[in-house]
């Protein structure tokens, strides 16, 4: 037992160190390999921009930011992380960071205190869609209709049955058990549930006397033993898939990743519609006329105006995602990046090829309300 | 036979089954991650940027492979000193008041919430700089491993007998020599054993970082004042997405980050079996 050399904890931290700096450095090479080609080019603006917020935006968002990282060969790349649209907007009036995501607009005494520090532009940047989905063993995705109404009372615990009479009425052809309604609903905050608690209120004065609208509610349901909590849009869509005869509410996206079956919804109108290109696009431009700009307060109009639009072909339980940007940033490179990448977004970002399934695009009338808001984009 | 041998087979049969049951679900886990996962798993999935959600590219987790070395070395580099030292106090000096109140707080420390630890480090290093950043997330980590690292190293010095303490200062040298040359070459299995696990435990941690690093997609390191991402934190985000493309990146993700943890674990084993007192 001798008296060892060097003490072993520093061969410990030098052989991670070593590690750790050599697999930056090749990183970075690989990296600089990559830009190569368009730092020998007259000099363009480049670098990143750090966002985050909404889980719902994630996807579509970073479909978006790998996209324009390809076209740009690297020169802008647009970091956006999943944090959550309340986390989302706490961090960017904190200041870290160039912009958030988010599922709400911001709150009015929020855009109030924004506005009196230099100015905010938010502006929906993509669609979303919420829709009923179901587990009736023997009923075919697609083929079940049901009515706002319906769908209220279901979460009211009011109809309990589904062969209740008021179901079987719209559905006629439909062999309906009399099987008890599990009803899903979020657990957690969201902004999911908010969009459909604010169309459920719309559309029965009851739920709106009795529970209202809010990212979350108390549901009446879960008094009576048939109400079931799934956290998140992935936890709706797993209790829903485990148990047979529930209903619940969920993104797009999830219940055609999940593979579960949709539910037909009565518009405004009195027609039985799904969330397509078309009934989306119906709703959209239904409502541009009630819109506000891109530096107003949205907090009075989306969602509680928004959903419900008339329209024949209208989806009545549609949501818009927003971007929330400053109007004044110290950084003029921030800028010149936030315009030139928002702007491919509100423009080529909107066609087909860009857009995720489950997603669906802005009609240009409601792209221009972000293109106009860009505009105000400037330096101190 | 009697009946007191069967019964004593019996008892013994039940108890070997229950510990056999026991370290199931270490296997479970194990092959199930390996089984998902490593399918995924090449040189490329090692290098190449994250995928979006759909179309052709298959991607892979560079930047969190580099985030989570990067973030693991600035835990050791600073909660490995902060510790190491901490844990030599309370070993060689543990009559003092200082040295108890130390102690009964770091064990407090070791149960405390990680998240909790993580909200501190965006307080003190994220809000103040107006950016999240790889800083800030080293920074939580070593937290994080301070009592861990700080308790396993107090109980490496302690189990020095003391007749070869005294037989250290007879020699005349002085005590960073005493400590760090000739004691830490007995305690050396159980300090390396101590820096080892601290570094495996801060390599899958997740919630100190949801509030310091951010995340990056493009970015391998952009430096220690930018944001970086992490494996861990790239799992948690990929597999609550509905997109099968994600979650195959998640499974590859976690058969990488259970094997970085596993060889850490197994250098451990093998650095206490060679080491002879």
């Amino acid at each position: 037992m001798g008296i060892s050399k060097k003490p072993l904890i520093i061969v410990i931290v030098a052989i991670v160190a070593v590690l750790a700096s050599a697999s930056m450095i090749a990183m970075s090479l690989i990296q600089s390999t990559m830009t190569q080609a368009t730092t020998t080019k007259p000099p363009e603006i480049s670098g990143i921009v750090n966002g985050a917020g909404a889980t719902f935006l994630n996807p579509q968002m970073q479909a978006w930011a790998s996209k324009y990282y390809e076209l740009t060969k690297g020169r802008i790349q647009v970091n956006y992380q999943s944090i959550g649209s309340g986390a989302g907007q706490a961090k960017f009036r904190e200041g870290v960071l160039d912009f958030a995501g988010s599922d709400p607009p911001l709150k009015a005494d929020i855009y109030q205190e924004f506005k009196e520090k230099g100015g905010i532009i938010q502006f929906p940047i993509i669609i979303g869609t919420i829709v009923i989905v179901h587990n009736l063993p023997n009923v075919e995705s697609g083929k079940l209709k049901l009515t706002g109404e319906i769908v209220a009372k279901i979460y009211l615990g009011e109809i309990m049955y589904w062969d209740d009479p008021r179901i079987k009425e719209l559905n006629p052809e439909l062999d309906l058990p009399h099987e008890k309604i599990i009803a899903v609903h979020r657990s957690d905050g969201s902004g999911t549930t908010r969009v459909f608690t604010a169309y459920l209120a719309k559309v029965s004065e009851e739920w709106k006397n009795k529970v209202g609208s809010d990212f979350t509610v108390s549901w009446p349901v879960d008094q009576l033993g048939n109400g079931v909590g799934g956290k998140g849009n992935e936890g709706v869509a797993a209790a829903v898939k485990q148990n047979p005869y529930s209903i619940g509410y969920v993104e797009t996206a999830y219940a055609y990743e999940v593979g579960l079956k949709t539910a037909l919804i009565r518009n405004r109108d009195g027609n039985y519609v799904l969330p397509t290109r078309e009934t989306v696009e119906s709703a959209a431009k239904a409502l541009v006329q009630i819109l506000p700009r891109a530096d107003e307060d949205w907090s009075n109009v989306f969602p509680d105006e928004t959903v419900d639009a008339p329209g024949r072909e209208s989806y009545p339980i549609t949501s818009y995602s927003f971007i929330i940007l400053r109007q004044v940033y110290d950084d003029p490179v921030k800028v010149a990046i936030l315009k030139e990448f928002f702007h491919w977004v509100l423009t080529e970002g909107q066609k087909d090829e860009n857009v995720v399934r489950g997603y669906e695009p802005l009609p240009p009338e409601v792209a221009k309300i972000g293109l106009d808001g860009l505009e105000l984009l400037r330096t101190a | 036979m009697n009946k007191r041998k069967i019964i004593e087979k019996l008892m013994l049969g039940v108890i070997s089954t229950l510990a056999v049951i026991s370290a199931i679900p270490i296997f479970a886990i194990m092959f199930n991650v390996y089984a998902e996962g490593l399918k995924h798993v090449n040189l490329s999935f090692l290098i190449d940027l994250p995928p979006p959600p759909v179309g052709d590219r298959v991607g892979g987790i560079g930047p969190a492979l580099v985030g989570t070395f990067t973030l693991v070395s600035l835990a050791m580099v600073i909660g490995g000193a902060i510790g190491f030292f901490t844990g030599l106090y309370l070993s060689e000096f543990s009559h003092t008041k200082l040295s108890q109140y130390t102690q009964m707080f770091l064990q407090i420390m070791v149960e405390f919430p990680t998240i909790i630890i993580g909200l501190f480090a965006y307080t003190i290093l994220v809000a103040p700089i107006k950016r999240f950043n790889a800083l800030a997330g080293g920074f939580a980590l070593s937290i994080v491993i301070i009592p861990y690292i700080a308790l396993n190293v107090r109980e490496a010095y302690k189990s020095i007998p003391y007749t070869l303490k005294e037989a250290a200062f007879s020699l005349g040298v002085s005590a960073p020599v005493a400590y760090l040359r000739i004691l830490l070459s007995t305690a050396r299995r159980g300090v390396l054993t101590a820096l080892l696990i601290g570094m495996a435990k801060v390599a899958g941690e997740t919630a100190p970082l949801l509030f310091t690093i951010l995340g990056t997609t493009f970015t391998y390191f952009g430096g220690l004042d930018q944001p970086i991402n992490a494996i861990p934190l790239l799992i948690y985000n990929f597999a609550l997405s509905p997109y099968e493309r994600w979650h195959q990146v998640a499974w590859g993700a976690a058969a990488v980050l259970l094997t970085i943890i596993l060889l850490i674990f197994i250098v451990s084993r093998l650095i206490v079996k060679e080491v002879k007192l």
